[in-house]
């Protein structure tokens, strides 16, 4: 078709339709698109369903080149990009971190130019070089006519007699129980999913008098250790040495029982550290601290990310995630952010050689949403 | 003037502008980023200066001239927004000073890493006047001479033996610090639980609440680093030698070290290790708008008199 239109457009090119004017017959590439040229309802006047004049066709093709032989030389430069950087060591090694980033850039950046080249020159022959119309070809209504729907139903329920179905009450049952089972199997394999939580999501390993370690270590935190910090910080986790695990415990259990243990000035603690750890109990928040020491977990109540970007001048916990802000010396009530509730407490004191233990497990279950649920 | 007026109406225009903003933004970003090559202070003193080579008479100068506007003439504060210095100890002060954040030019922000104002002999004199005067008791934790500082700079020197020499000295206090370090894996640990949160994996730092940030340490030297656990500056919380013990700090140390080491892995169009959300955020905007303006060239509607 294109051809077909430059061909006639060369030959019309003395009486140049004048822009803004009704398309000139001659200008129709064939009678079937001229039809759908006149009748057309899209989007385009009449005036503006054109081919282009020579010169820009020229000036589109040139262009369109120039494109092309930049994608040409993008595609030859991806594969020169391939053999310059060796696996072998002579020469520049792509083994090498930086080499390989040099190597990763030209080659995605050769292949870049050359699709880019290959895309934008199409477009541009497209619009520049291609004639410019709309072809509609009707479509019949969607929805079939009552009449074929009732025909459809009675030949069904003809279909459904001839073939006994509805007639034979014991084929037609077994045939229901035989189908039966293989309904019910999808719901029966879900126990491969594992057994049920349980109690589990609720506790965790703290219980009383279990020590602490610095997480990554294996080292038992004192109260006294933390003497010449003010202000200070540092993740733990629960004192286990199970053998089954590298690291003495499960990762399961470390996602759960992480905590905080959070030191500031006695001073600094503000009126929520007064309310009761959970509804209904007599012990305050404050009970459950040592010496200005407070053990928060560390899982964000939203989603769970690790939070502990701990400010000592403000006493914030941050959470990197989505920002959720924790005051950490009022009882790591939600500041800022996404998440619902506080961060929960765990309760500590010190064993006769003062050492920080644990006196019983967390006042809430540690983590995010599934809790945030039962809550609302 | 013209050849904008003449052009501005171009269907093309559109597109040049959209091209222009977002390569604007692009090199504009990559200016306004911090770069990691800044200067680095040097000291090299393996042990505390011994008395005889400090003057507290010269380091009171320094204090009254530089620090006792802000900090008060006996440290102990003011309304300028000078923290009380009594309780902080001389690590802070090595700290602050040999990072260049202080003197600070603006009390009321946080101040970046900057060159060191002073020389080191004034940091010296300045410490020796502050344990002799102003601290309380003893109070804060003292400078870690045992861990090696930044490399001695040749300016500082003004013959080329003597800064070979005490190059090498250092290059071999450095060496034995770093590979004295034997389980990096824990000081991995210790940093991904601890530090990781606000200084970034990469060591890049990043942002905390109300316009503070915790900044990139990968020009940080071993001392500053274990100045900054011990002293705690700005936001940070103290990690003193009881929560995470000096030879723990030697691996948390080293391990940073690696970090710092680790080729960037930006190629030409790095980010500056600003981390993979960023990142991700980054690509996704500047490639999107790419791709949006391709769609809209792609399919936009041809007028008949262009």
């Amino acid at each position: 078709m294109t051809e077909n239109n430059n061909d006639n457009n060369t030959g019309d090119d003395a009486k140049e339709r004048v822009v803004g004017t009704p398309t000139d017959t001659t200008d129709v590439v064939t009678e079937t698109s001229a039809k759908a040229e006149s009748e057309h309802n899209g989007p385009y006047l009449a005036s503006e369903t054109h081919q282009h004049s020579e010169e820009k066709q020229v000036r589109g093709e040139k262009l369109a080149s120039v494109w092309f032989i930049i994608a040409f030389l993008g595609g030859v430069g991806f594969i020169v990009s391939y053999f310059l950087f060796p696996p072998t060591a002579a020469g520049p090694a792509i083994a090498d971190p930086q080499i390989g980033q040099y190597s990763n850039v030209l080659l995605g950046g050769t292949l870049t130019i050359a699709m880019f080249g290959i895309g934008a020159g199409m477009t541009v022959w497209a619009r520049n070089v291609m004639p410019h119309y709309e072809v509609a070809s009707p479509y019949e209504d969607l929805p079939s006519s009552p009449e074929e729907k009732g025909s459809f139903s009675e030949f069904f329920m003809k279909s459904a007699d001839e073939s006994g179905f509805t007639k034979r009450p014991l084929m037609r049952r077994t045939l229901i129980a035989a189908m039966l089972p293989l309904g019910i199997a999808p719901i029966v394999l879900l126990r491969d999913t594992g057994p049920l939580p349980g109690e589990q999501m609720k506790v965790t390993p703290w219980v009383d008098g279990m020590h602490m370690y610095v997480e990554g270590t294996h080292r038992k935190i004192r109260a006294e250790d933390l003497e010449n910090d003010p202000y200070g910080m540092i993740s733990a986790l629960p004192a286990l040495d199970d053998d089954r695990y590298p690291h003495g415990i499960s990762l399961t259990d470390q996602a759960k029982s992480v905590i905080l243990l959070i030191k500031m000035p006695e001073d600094d603690w503000k009126g929520g550290m007064n309310d009761a750890v959970r509804e209904g109990s007599d012990e305050t928040r404050l009970n459950w601290t040592h010496e200005g020491i407070v053990a928060y977990s560390k899982i964000c109540t939203h989603v769970g990310c690790p939070a502990a970007l701990y400010e000592r001048t403000t006493h914030r916990i941050l959470c990197p995630c989505h920002q959720s802000t924790f005051d950490a010396s009022d009882g790591a009530k939600v500041v800022f952010g996404p998440a619902h509730r506080p961060l929960p407490q765990l309760p500590i004191g010190v064993d006769d050689e003062g050492f920080l233990i644990a006196k019983g497990d967390f006042n809430e279950p540690t983590g995010p949403t599934f809790w945030e649920y039962r809550k609302d | 003037m013209k050849w904008i007026t003449a052009r501005r109406r171009h269907p093309l225009a559109g597109y040049v502008v959209v091209i222009l903003a977002l390569a604007l933004f692009g090199v504009g970003y990559a200016g306004l980023a911090p770069t990691s090559d800044q200067a680095q202070a040097q000291t090299l003193a393996a042990e505390a200066p011994s008395a005889d080579d400090v003057d507290i008479a010269q380091g009171k100068t320094i204090f009254d001239q530089t620090c006792a506007s802000c900090h008060g003439l006996d440290g102990s504060g003011s309304d300028l927004n000078g923290p009380d210095l009594r309780e902080v100890g001389p690590a802070a002060l090595d700290f602050q000073v040999s990072t260049g954040r202080m003197p600070s030019m603006d009390p009321d922000s946080q101040m970046p890493r900057k060159p060191m104002a002073v020389s080191e002999q004034d940091l010296a004199d300045l410490i020796a006047y502050y344990n002799a005067q102003i601290r309380t008791n003893g109070a804060g934790a003292d400078v870690p001479y045992e861990v090696p500082d930044a490399a001695p700079q040749r300016a500082d020197f003004d013959q080329e033996e003597a800064y070979e020499e005490a190059l090498s000295e250092y290059e071999a206090e450095y060496d034995a610090y770093i590979e004295g370090a034997s389980n990096t894996d824990m000081g991995m640990k210790l940093y991904l639980t601890n530090c990781a949160h606000c200084h970034s994996w990469s060591g890049g730092g990043g942002a905390l609440t109300d316009g503070r940030w915790a900044p990139e340490i990968h020009d940080s030297s071993p001392r500053e680093i274990y100045e900054a656990m011990v002293s705690g500056p700005g936001a940070m919380p103290m990690f003193s030698d009881g929560v995470v013990t000096p030879e723990e700090k030697q691996e948390l140390i080293s391990y940073v070290k690696t970090l710092q080491a680790e080729p960037n892995a930006g190629g030409i169009f790095d980010l500056d290790r600003v981390g993979q959300v960023a990142e991700g955020f980054i690509g996704w905007t500047v490639g999107l708008s790419l791709i949006i303006a391709c769609a809209i060239w792609i399919t936009a509607k041809q007028r008949a008199h262009d």
